[in-house]
Protein backbone atom coordinates (compact mmCIF):
# COMPACT_ATOMS: atom_id res chain seq x y z
CA UNK A 1 0.00 0.00 0.00
CA UNK A 2 2.87 2.62 0.89
CA UNK A 3 4.08 2.12 -2.62
CA UNK A 4 1.19 2.75 -4.26
CA UNK A 5 0.38 5.83 -2.17
CA UNK A 6 4.00 7.14 -3.37
CA UNK A 7 3.11 6.53 -6.95
CA UNK A 8 -0.16 8.13 -7.09
CA UNK A 9 1.00 11.25 -4.85
CA UNK A 10 2.91 12.91 -7.72
CA UNK A 11 0.04 13.49 -9.78
CA UNK A 12 -2.56 14.05 -7.51
CA UNK A 13 -0.80 17.09 -5.89
CA UNK A 14 -0.46 18.27 -9.73
CA UNK A 15 -3.83 18.16 -10.61
CA UNK A 16 -5.14 19.59 -7.49
CA UNK A 17 -6.77 22.92 -7.64
CA UNK A 18 -5.53 25.46 -5.55
CA UNK A 19 -6.41 25.71 -2.13
CA UNK A 20 -5.27 29.00 -0.78
CA UNK A 21 -8.63 31.37 -0.58
CA UNK A 22 -8.97 33.89 -3.11
CA UNK A 23 -8.44 37.72 -2.21
CA UNK A 24 -11.44 38.79 -4.41
CA UNK A 25 -14.17 36.18 -4.63
CA UNK A 26 -16.59 37.30 -7.37
CA UNK A 27 -19.67 35.64 -6.21
CA UNK A 28 -18.92 37.68 -2.25
CA UNK A 29 -21.69 40.12 -1.78
CA UNK A 30 -21.18 43.38 0.17
CA UNK A 31 -23.20 45.98 2.26
CA UNK A 32 -22.39 49.28 3.21
CA UNK A 33 -23.70 50.33 6.74
CA UNK A 34 -24.92 53.25 8.32
CA UNK A 35 -21.71 53.74 9.94
CA UNK A 36 -20.31 54.11 6.25
CA UNK A 37 -18.71 50.71 6.48
CA UNK A 38 -18.13 48.13 3.41
CA UNK A 39 -18.92 44.58 5.25
CA UNK A 40 -19.25 41.45 3.70
CA UNK A 41 -23.12 40.40 3.68
CA UNK A 42 -22.62 37.67 6.12
CA UNK A 43 -20.20 39.84 8.34
CA UNK A 44 -22.89 42.59 8.55
CA UNK A 45 -25.54 40.49 9.85
CA UNK A 46 -23.92 40.20 12.86
CA UNK A 47 -22.97 43.96 13.64
CA UNK A 48 -25.80 45.78 16.16
CA UNK A 49 -26.90 47.70 13.15
CA UNK A 50 -28.56 44.57 11.82
CA UNK A 51 -29.42 43.31 14.68
CA UNK A 52 -31.47 46.55 15.77
CA UNK A 53 -29.27 47.09 19.10
CA UNK A 54 -29.50 50.98 19.26
CA UNK A 55 -26.44 52.64 20.93
CA UNK A 56 -27.31 55.94 23.00
CA UNK B 1 -98.27 56.99 -8.57
CA UNK B 2 -95.91 59.22 -5.85
CA UNK B 3 -94.82 55.98 -4.13
CA UNK B 4 -94.14 53.93 -7.37
CA UNK B 5 -90.20 53.38 -8.15
CA UNK B 6 -88.96 53.38 -11.53
CA UNK B 7 -86.37 50.97 -11.58
CA UNK B 8 -83.67 52.11 -14.32
CA UNK B 9 -80.90 49.61 -13.17
CA UNK B 10 -83.24 46.40 -12.53
CA UNK B 11 -81.92 43.78 -10.29
CA UNK B 12 -79.76 41.39 -11.96
CA UNK B 13 -79.61 38.26 -12.36
CA UNK B 14 -76.05 36.26 -12.61
CA UNK B 15 -73.95 37.89 -9.91
CA UNK B 16 -70.74 39.84 -11.93
CA UNK B 17 -67.99 37.46 -11.02
CA UNK B 18 -69.70 34.48 -12.50
CA UNK B 19 -70.34 36.48 -15.80
CA UNK B 20 -67.23 37.84 -15.68
CA UNK B 21 -63.96 36.55 -15.79
CA UNK B 22 -60.77 37.61 -14.38
CA UNK B 23 -58.72 38.56 -17.00
CA UNK B 24 -54.55 39.97 -17.45
CA UNK B 25 -53.47 42.18 -19.63
CA UNK B 26 -49.43 44.00 -20.48
CA UNK B 27 -49.50 47.46 -19.87
CA UNK B 28 -46.26 48.94 -20.59
CA UNK B 29 -42.45 48.10 -20.17
CA UNK B 30 -39.73 50.77 -19.60
CA UNK B 31 -36.15 51.54 -18.75
CA UNK B 32 -34.44 54.06 -17.27
CA UNK B 33 -30.47 55.28 -16.71
CA UNK B 34 -30.81 56.31 -12.57
CA UNK B 35 -26.54 56.83 -13.11
CA UNK B 36 -26.45 60.69 -12.76
CA UNK B 37 -29.53 60.94 -10.86
CA UNK B 38 -32.98 61.28 -9.94
CA UNK B 39 -35.47 60.75 -13.29
CA UNK B 40 -38.60 59.42 -14.36
CA UNK B 41 -40.88 56.86 -16.56
CA UNK B 42 -42.89 58.42 -19.29
CA UNK B 43 -46.28 58.36 -17.64
CA UNK B 44 -48.34 55.27 -18.37
CA UNK B 45 -51.95 55.19 -19.69
CA UNK B 46 -53.33 51.95 -18.79
CA UNK B 47 -55.21 50.89 -21.58
CA UNK B 48 -58.95 50.63 -21.05
CA UNK B 49 -59.65 46.87 -19.83
CA UNK B 50 -62.68 46.30 -17.27
CA UNK B 51 -62.76 46.51 -13.99
CA UNK B 52 -59.51 46.86 -12.20
CA UNK B 53 -58.58 44.48 -9.41
CA UNK B 54 -54.52 45.52 -9.44
CA UNK B 55 -51.95 47.35 -10.91
CA UNK B 56 -48.43 45.01 -10.71
CA UNK B 57 -45.18 46.06 -11.19
CA UNK B 58 -41.97 44.24 -11.67
CA UNK B 59 -38.61 46.29 -11.38
CA UNK B 60 -35.35 44.85 -12.14
CA UNK B 61 -32.21 47.24 -10.76
CA UNK B 62 -28.88 46.40 -12.33
CA UNK B 63 -25.89 48.35 -11.34
CA UNK B 64 -22.16 48.20 -13.02
CA UNK B 65 -19.24 49.36 -11.23
CA UNK B 66 -15.37 49.27 -11.20
CA UNK B 67 -15.22 48.06 -7.45
CA UNK B 68 -16.21 48.24 -4.32
CA UNK B 69 -19.69 47.85 -4.85
CA UNK B 70 -22.32 46.88 -2.04
CA UNK B 71 -25.73 47.34 -1.48
CA UNK B 72 -26.99 50.64 0.84
CA UNK B 73 -28.26 49.46 4.80
CA UNK B 74 -31.57 51.29 4.46
CA UNK B 75 -35.02 50.94 3.01
CA UNK B 76 -33.50 49.73 -0.57
CA UNK B 77 -34.14 48.09 -3.43
CA UNK B 78 -37.70 49.76 -2.09
CA UNK B 79 -36.30 53.20 -2.18
CA UNK B 80 -35.31 52.89 -5.61
CA UNK B 81 -38.70 54.39 -6.44
CA UNK B 82 -39.28 58.01 -5.16
CA UNK B 83 -43.24 58.40 -5.92
CA UNK B 84 -45.97 56.12 -7.23
CA UNK B 85 -48.97 58.11 -8.30
CA UNK B 86 -52.62 56.52 -9.95
CA UNK B 87 -54.79 58.73 -10.97
CA UNK B 88 -58.92 58.36 -12.36
CA UNK B 89 -60.16 58.97 -15.58
CA UNK B 90 -61.29 62.44 -14.11
CA UNK B 91 -57.58 63.14 -12.66
CA UNK B 92 -57.99 62.45 -9.05
CA UNK B 93 -55.33 60.54 -7.37
CA UNK B 94 -56.40 57.43 -6.00
CA UNK B 95 -52.80 56.33 -4.24
CA UNK B 96 -51.17 59.86 -3.75
CA UNK B 97 -47.37 60.23 -4.54
CA UNK B 98 -46.00 57.50 -2.29
CA UNK B 99 -42.37 56.20 -2.32
CA UNK B 100 -41.76 52.45 -3.32
CA UNK B 101 -40.65 51.61 0.53
CA UNK B 102 -43.87 53.00 1.67
CA UNK B 103 -45.86 50.81 -1.26
CA UNK B 104 -44.18 48.38 -0.29
CA UNK B 105 -45.05 48.88 3.50
CA UNK B 106 -48.84 49.14 2.29
CA UNK B 107 -48.06 45.75 0.46
CA UNK B 108 -47.04 44.02 3.81
CA UNK B 109 -49.59 45.40 6.18
CA UNK B 110 -52.79 46.10 3.91
CA UNK B 111 -52.91 44.13 1.08
CA UNK B 112 -56.33 43.46 -0.42
CA UNK B 113 -58.36 40.32 -1.42
CA UNK B 114 -57.76 38.65 2.01
CA UNK B 115 -60.12 40.49 4.51
CA UNK B 116 -63.45 38.27 3.64
CA UNK B 117 -61.62 35.23 5.25
CA UNK B 118 -60.74 37.14 8.11
CA UNK B 119 -57.37 36.17 7.95
CA UNK B 120 -55.00 39.01 6.67
CA UNK B 121 -51.66 36.47 5.01
CA UNK B 122 -48.18 36.80 5.13
CA UNK B 123 -48.10 36.37 1.27
CA UNK B 124 -48.92 39.75 0.40
CA UNK B 125 -44.77 40.89 1.47
CA UNK B 126 -43.06 41.55 -1.44
CA UNK B 127 -40.03 41.04 0.37
CA UNK B 128 -40.79 37.03 0.38
CA UNK B 129 -40.74 34.47 -2.55
CA UNK B 130 -37.49 33.20 -4.71
CA UNK B 131 -37.97 35.93 -7.37
CA UNK B 132 -37.02 38.85 -5.12
CA UNK B 133 -33.20 39.69 -5.76
CA UNK B 134 -31.05 42.44 -4.04
CA UNK B 135 -27.47 41.88 -3.63
CA UNK B 136 -24.35 43.48 -5.15
CA UNK B 137 -20.61 41.61 -5.18
CA UNK B 138 -17.74 44.34 -5.93
CA UNK B 139 -18.63 44.92 -9.45
CA UNK B 140 -22.12 43.93 -9.99
CA UNK B 141 -25.56 45.41 -8.25
CA UNK B 142 -28.45 43.08 -8.78
CA UNK B 143 -32.22 44.23 -7.13
CA UNK B 144 -35.93 42.14 -8.45
CA UNK B 145 -39.04 42.84 -7.06
CA UNK B 146 -42.76 43.72 -7.36
CA UNK B 147 -44.88 46.11 -5.63
CA UNK B 148 -48.58 46.02 -6.27
CA UNK B 149 -51.66 49.30 -6.18
CA UNK B 150 -54.31 46.56 -4.60
CA UNK B 151 -57.50 48.37 -5.91
CA UNK B 152 -59.82 45.54 -5.21
CA UNK B 153 -61.22 45.07 -1.60
CA UNK B 154 -62.80 41.56 -1.30
CA UNK B 155 -61.91 38.59 -4.23
CA UNK B 156 -65.35 37.07 -3.93
CA UNK B 157 -67.43 39.70 -4.97
CA UNK B 158 -64.80 42.37 -7.16
CA UNK B 159 -65.80 45.12 -4.33
CA UNK B 160 -63.90 48.21 -5.03
CA UNK B 161 -62.11 47.96 -8.02
CA UNK B 162 -62.01 51.06 -10.37
CA UNK B 163 -63.73 51.30 -13.65
CA UNK B 164 -61.04 51.73 -16.65
CA UNK B 165 -63.20 51.72 -19.83
CA UNK B 166 -62.96 54.55 -21.43
CA UNK B 167 -59.69 54.67 -23.73
CA UNK B 168 -60.18 58.40 -23.79
CA UNK B 169 -60.24 58.44 -20.04
CA UNK B 170 -58.01 55.97 -18.94
CA UNK B 171 -56.05 55.54 -15.77
CA UNK B 172 -52.90 56.69 -15.15
CA UNK B 173 -49.84 55.66 -13.57
CA UNK B 174 -46.56 57.54 -12.80
CA UNK B 175 -43.65 56.23 -11.51
CA UNK B 176 -40.56 58.32 -10.26
CA UNK B 177 -37.27 56.76 -9.65
CA UNK B 178 -34.15 57.82 -7.23
CA UNK B 179 -30.38 57.75 -8.43
CA UNK B 180 -29.11 53.95 -7.88
CA UNK B 181 -26.83 55.80 -5.10
CA UNK B 182 -29.58 55.48 -2.92
CA UNK B 183 -29.61 51.81 -2.81
CA UNK B 184 -26.45 50.50 -4.56
CA UNK B 185 -22.72 52.04 -3.96
CA UNK B 186 -19.60 51.31 -5.96
CA UNK B 187 -16.02 52.55 -7.32
CA UNK B 188 -16.34 54.33 -10.99
CA UNK B 189 -20.26 53.43 -11.21
CA UNK B 190 -20.40 53.15 -15.55
CA UNK B 191 -23.90 51.85 -15.70
CA UNK B 192 -27.23 52.06 -13.46
CA UNK B 193 -30.77 50.63 -15.14
CA UNK B 194 -34.29 50.63 -13.72
CA UNK B 195 -36.57 48.55 -15.61
CA UNK B 196 -40.36 48.21 -15.02
CA UNK B 197 -42.76 46.33 -16.40
CA UNK B 198 -46.48 47.00 -15.41
CA UNK B 199 -49.49 44.51 -15.68
CA UNK B 200 -53.13 44.96 -15.09
CA UNK B 201 -54.89 42.64 -13.20
CA UNK B 202 -59.36 43.27 -14.40
CA UNK B 203 -62.58 41.63 -14.49
CA UNK B 204 -63.87 41.87 -18.29
CA UNK B 205 -66.97 43.71 -18.97
CA UNK B 206 -70.03 42.19 -19.57
CA UNK B 207 -73.04 42.79 -21.03
CA UNK B 208 -76.44 43.41 -19.60
CA UNK B 209 -77.22 39.24 -20.38
CA UNK B 210 -75.24 36.09 -20.92
CA UNK B 211 -76.92 33.56 -22.86
CA UNK B 212 -79.82 35.41 -22.72
CA UNK B 213 -79.65 35.57 -18.56
CA UNK B 214 -79.76 39.13 -17.26
CA UNK B 215 -76.55 39.34 -15.60
CA UNK B 216 -74.59 42.24 -13.11
CA UNK B 217 -73.11 44.71 -15.61
CA UNK B 218 -70.18 45.72 -12.51
CA UNK B 219 -69.58 44.54 -9.42
CA UNK B 220 -71.34 44.73 -5.97
CA UNK B 221 -70.84 48.58 -4.93
CA UNK B 222 -69.99 49.91 -7.77
CA UNK B 223 -67.88 53.13 -7.40
CA UNK B 224 -67.03 52.42 -3.82
CA UNK B 225 -63.20 52.40 -3.93
CA UNK B 226 -59.97 52.69 -1.02
CA UNK B 227 -58.29 55.59 -1.56
CA UNK B 228 -54.26 55.96 -0.40
CA UNK B 229 -53.32 59.21 1.44
CA UNK B 230 -49.91 59.90 2.80
CA UNK B 231 -48.89 62.57 5.23
CA UNK B 232 -45.99 64.10 6.97
CA UNK B 233 -45.77 65.27 10.70
CA UNK B 234 -42.42 66.90 12.56
CA UNK B 235 -42.54 65.65 16.15
CA UNK B 236 -40.56 65.62 18.89
CA UNK B 237 -37.75 62.53 19.24
CA UNK B 238 -37.71 60.38 22.12
CA UNK B 239 -40.80 61.92 23.56
CA UNK B 240 -44.69 60.84 23.77
CA UNK B 241 -46.39 63.08 21.15
CA UNK B 242 -50.16 63.69 19.92
CA UNK B 243 -50.19 64.03 16.56
CA UNK B 244 -53.47 64.99 14.95
CA UNK B 245 -53.50 62.99 11.78
CA UNK B 246 -55.10 64.71 9.09
CA UNK B 247 -55.63 61.32 6.55
CA UNK B 248 -59.42 60.59 7.95
CA UNK B 249 -63.12 61.17 6.16
CA UNK B 250 -63.70 57.72 4.88
CA UNK B 251 -63.79 53.87 6.29
CA UNK B 252 -60.04 53.75 7.65
CA UNK B 253 -59.28 50.06 6.92
CA UNK B 254 -55.43 50.65 8.05
CA UNK B 255 -52.73 53.53 9.10
CA UNK B 256 -48.79 52.57 8.83
CA UNK B 257 -46.73 55.46 10.73
CA UNK B 258 -42.87 55.04 9.63
CA UNK B 259 -39.97 57.02 12.61
CA UNK B 260 -37.49 58.38 10.96
CA UNK B 261 -34.55 60.64 12.06
CA UNK B 262 -32.85 62.44 9.28
CA UNK B 263 -34.49 59.38 6.91
CA UNK B 264 -33.30 56.61 8.49
CA UNK B 265 -35.73 54.56 9.70
CA UNK B 266 -35.52 54.57 13.30
CA UNK B 267 -37.14 51.98 16.26
CA UNK B 268 -40.37 53.11 18.52
CA UNK B 269 -39.38 52.36 21.68
CA UNK B 270 -40.97 49.14 22.72
CA UNK B 271 -41.76 50.35 26.44
CA UNK B 272 -43.46 53.44 25.10
CA UNK B 273 -46.84 53.88 25.09
CA UNK B 274 -48.66 53.17 21.63
CA UNK B 275 -51.99 55.18 21.95
CA UNK B 276 -55.14 55.93 19.84
CA UNK B 277 -57.61 58.86 20.18
CA UNK B 278 -60.94 59.32 18.25
CA UNK B 279 -63.11 62.20 18.58
CA UNK B 280 -61.42 62.54 22.54
CA UNK B 281 -62.15 59.04 23.15
CA UNK B 282 -59.58 56.47 23.84
CA UNK B 283 -59.44 53.90 21.33
CA UNK B 284 -56.06 52.40 22.77
CA UNK B 285 -54.63 53.90 25.91
CA UNK B 286 -51.23 52.41 28.40
CA UNK B 287 -50.72 49.93 25.71
CA UNK B 288 -47.21 49.47 25.00
CA UNK B 289 -45.94 49.85 22.00
CA UNK B 290 -44.46 45.83 21.96
CA UNK B 291 -47.45 44.87 22.49
CA UNK B 292 -48.61 46.76 19.55
CA UNK B 293 -46.08 44.99 17.83
CA UNK B 294 -47.08 41.94 19.02
CA UNK B 295 -50.82 42.69 17.42
CA UNK B 296 -48.71 43.31 13.90
CA UNK B 297 -46.53 40.27 14.13
CA UNK B 298 -50.13 37.80 15.47
CA UNK B 299 -52.06 39.28 12.81
CA UNK B 300 -49.87 38.84 9.97
CA UNK B 301 -47.72 35.78 10.55
CA UNK B 302 -44.97 38.07 10.45
CA UNK B 303 -42.84 36.15 13.21
CA UNK B 304 -39.33 36.13 11.97
CA UNK B 305 -36.49 38.46 13.37
CA UNK B 306 -37.44 42.40 12.67
CA UNK B 307 -36.02 43.80 9.95
CA UNK B 308 -34.05 46.70 10.60
CA UNK B 309 -31.31 47.95 8.11
CA UNK B 310 -31.17 44.86 5.50
CA UNK B 311 -33.74 43.64 2.54
CA UNK B 312 -31.57 40.91 1.87
CA UNK B 313 -33.48 38.01 0.39
CA UNK B 314 -34.99 35.56 3.41
CA UNK B 315 -33.30 32.69 3.67
CA UNK B 316 -36.24 29.78 2.09
CA UNK B 317 -38.04 28.98 4.79
CA UNK B 318 -37.74 31.85 7.37
CA UNK B 319 -40.78 34.50 7.80
CA UNK B 320 -40.58 37.59 7.37
CA UNK B 321 -40.37 39.99 10.52
CA UNK B 322 -42.31 43.62 11.00
CA UNK B 323 -40.17 46.16 10.21
CA UNK B 324 -38.09 48.62 12.61
CA UNK B 325 -39.32 52.02 13.01
CA UNK B 326 -42.36 50.78 11.53
CA UNK B 327 -46.44 50.91 13.46
CA UNK B 328 -50.03 49.34 12.09
CA UNK B 329 -52.78 49.72 13.10
CA UNK B 330 -54.89 47.17 11.08
CA UNK B 331 -58.29 48.00 11.60
CA UNK B 332 -59.45 45.64 8.65
CA UNK B 333 -57.99 42.72 10.80
CA UNK B 334 -59.87 43.14 13.99
CA UNK B 335 -63.16 41.03 13.16
CA UNK B 336 -65.04 39.28 10.20
CA UNK B 337 -65.78 40.98 7.21
CA UNK B 338 -65.37 44.88 6.83
CA UNK B 339 -66.57 45.43 9.98
CA UNK B 340 -63.80 46.78 12.16
CA UNK B 341 -63.02 49.56 9.51
CA UNK B 342 -62.56 52.86 11.47
CA UNK B 343 -65.58 55.04 10.60
CA UNK B 344 -64.45 58.75 10.18
CA UNK B 345 -65.39 62.07 9.15
CA UNK B 346 -63.94 64.79 7.88
CA UNK B 347 -63.80 66.71 11.04
CA UNK B 348 -63.56 63.62 13.19
CA UNK B 349 -60.33 64.17 15.84
CA UNK B 350 -58.13 61.66 15.23
CA UNK B 351 -54.50 61.87 17.55
CA UNK B 352 -52.04 58.88 17.68
CA UNK B 353 -49.64 59.15 21.11
CA UNK B 354 -46.48 57.57 19.66
CA UNK B 355 -42.55 58.02 20.98
CA UNK B 356 -40.66 58.40 18.14
CA UNK B 357 -37.06 57.27 18.54
CA UNK B 358 -33.84 58.57 19.34
CA UNK B 359 -33.52 61.96 17.33
CA UNK B 360 -36.29 61.07 15.27
CA UNK B 361 -38.43 63.86 14.48
CA UNK B 362 -40.15 62.97 11.27
CA UNK B 363 -43.58 61.13 11.17
CA UNK B 364 -44.31 59.60 8.16
CA UNK B 365 -48.37 58.27 7.62
CA UNK B 366 -49.85 56.22 5.48
CA UNK B 367 -53.72 55.80 5.84
CA UNK B 368 -55.98 53.96 3.42
CA UNK B 369 -59.21 54.62 3.59
CA UNK B 370 -62.98 53.51 1.79
CA UNK B 371 -65.10 55.78 0.34
CA UNK B 372 -68.21 54.37 0.38
CA UNK B 373 -71.87 55.13 -0.99
CA UNK B 374 -73.12 51.65 -0.77
CA UNK B 375 -73.10 50.51 2.76
CA UNK B 376 -74.82 47.46 2.37
CA UNK B 377 -72.05 46.36 0.06
CA UNK B 378 -69.34 47.51 2.22
CA UNK B 379 -70.87 45.54 5.62
CA UNK B 380 -72.79 42.59 3.75
CA UNK B 381 -69.68 40.47 2.84
CA UNK B 382 -69.60 37.73 5.27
Amino acid sequence: MAKQDKTESPTRNATAPATAPRKDDPEQTWVIGHDGKRYKSEDYRETDEFKGKVKD
Amino acid sequence: MADEVKEIAPTAGIRFPVASRPQRRFAAAQTVSNLAGATSYQPIPLAATGFVRKVEMIFTASVTSASAGAVVAGDGPWNLISGVTLTDATGQPIYQPVSGFNLYLINKYLGSGVEATNIPRAYQDPHMGPEYAYASTATTGTAVFRLDLDLEQDYDSGYGCIPNLDSNASLQLKIDVNASSVAFAGTTTSAATLSVRVEQHYWAPVGATVGGVPAETAPVGFGDFVETRYETQAVNAASENTVNLTNRGGLIKGIIAVSRAANVRTAFPGGSNCGLVFDNNAVDEGILMSSQQDVMRRAYGYMGADITTSYAPLTPGVLPGIDTGVVVWPFFALGGGRDTWLSSRVGTLLQAKLTPGASATQLEIITQLAQVKDAEAFYNNK
